[in-house]
């Protein structure tokens, strides 16, 4: 399975499109909603570099797991995975009520 | 078999150094093979004119005028200088990406990240409250960040020795 470009991530049941990304932000696989859309691979691209030089706890080796960027009704869900970047852009919906 | 040939051929007149910018076929050389087969051609045509094998000949001679042989022009590469070729030039690259200042962009490691990236992106999204506690921490980071304001308390400046 991890042989495949895209380790699966194009088979997320609520996903609207993907992207896998090289270090540098090229696109290696897309599709769906995010299909060539270099635009966004190089703004996510960016944003992944920014993310990584912010430490997420007291150990710097420690870093994010998964980043997600949250519209009303949609998300892009980033994360990385031997040395690629992986987004999928899935449908929002809230797990639970918002508490005010 | 034409790898062995070329190469033996190759000092004559191939360039000394190549490089990046060598091109694969030499024009000059090209040209003098035109020359050389035009006089050939001019020669042997000679004798017995209006012959068909004369007709065939001045066709043959013609369309190999025309004909770029790639094999004999361009140098046969082995192996292992391909492997050299590439890591002269992209020294080179890397230099000028250096020089250029976008370093950054190209030579961020990324963290080793999970293991199964289909696990981390399938995974349910962050809960509400999570999200309402992010917006509301960013708000206020926001807002201290506007009100900073820098106190003026002594020049910054100081002068030493000046009356």
């Amino acid at each position: 399975m991890s042989q495949l470009p895209t380790q699966g991530i194009e088979k997320i049941p609520d996903s609207t499109g993907y992207l896998v990304l090289t270090q540098d932000g090229a696109v290696i696989s897309s599709g769906g909603d995010l299909e060539n859309d270099e635009e966004t691979a190089n703004k996510i691209s960016r944003l992944v570099h920014t993310a990584t030089g912010i430490p997420v706890t007291t150990d710097r080796r420690d870093s994010f797991k998964r980043i997600s960027i949250i519209w009303d009704d949609f998300m892009y869900v980033i994360s990385v995975s031997s040395q690629k970047i992986f987004v999928a852009k899935r449908k929002y919906i809230p797990q639970d009520p918002v508490v005010t | 078999m034409g790898c062995c040939f070329s190469e033996e051929e190759e000092p004559d007149y191939g360039p000394v150094n190549p490089n990046e910018r060598t091109p694969l076929i030499d024009p000059s050389v090209s040209n003098q093979q035109a020359i050389n087969q035009d006089r050939s051609s001019s020669t042997y045509q000679q004798p017995p004119k209006g012959d068909e094998q004369s007709a065939l000949n001045r066709i043959l001679h013609k369309n190999a005028r025309e004909v770029i042989d790639v094999t004999a022009d361009s140098q046969i590469l082995q192996q292992s200088e391909y492997h050299d070729r590439q890591r002269q030039y992209s020294n080179r690259l890397n230099m000028v990406i250096t020089n250029s200042g976008r370093q950054q962009a190209y030579h961020v490691n990324l963290p080793p990240g999970v293991t199964s990236a289909h696990t981390a992106l399938s995974a349910p999204p962050v809960s509400s409250a999570d999200v309402q506690l992010i917006t509301n921490a960013t708000e206020k980071a926001a807002k201290c960040i506007k009100d900073i304001k820098v106190q003026h308390k002594e020049d910054l400046v100081a002068s030493f020795g000046v009356p």
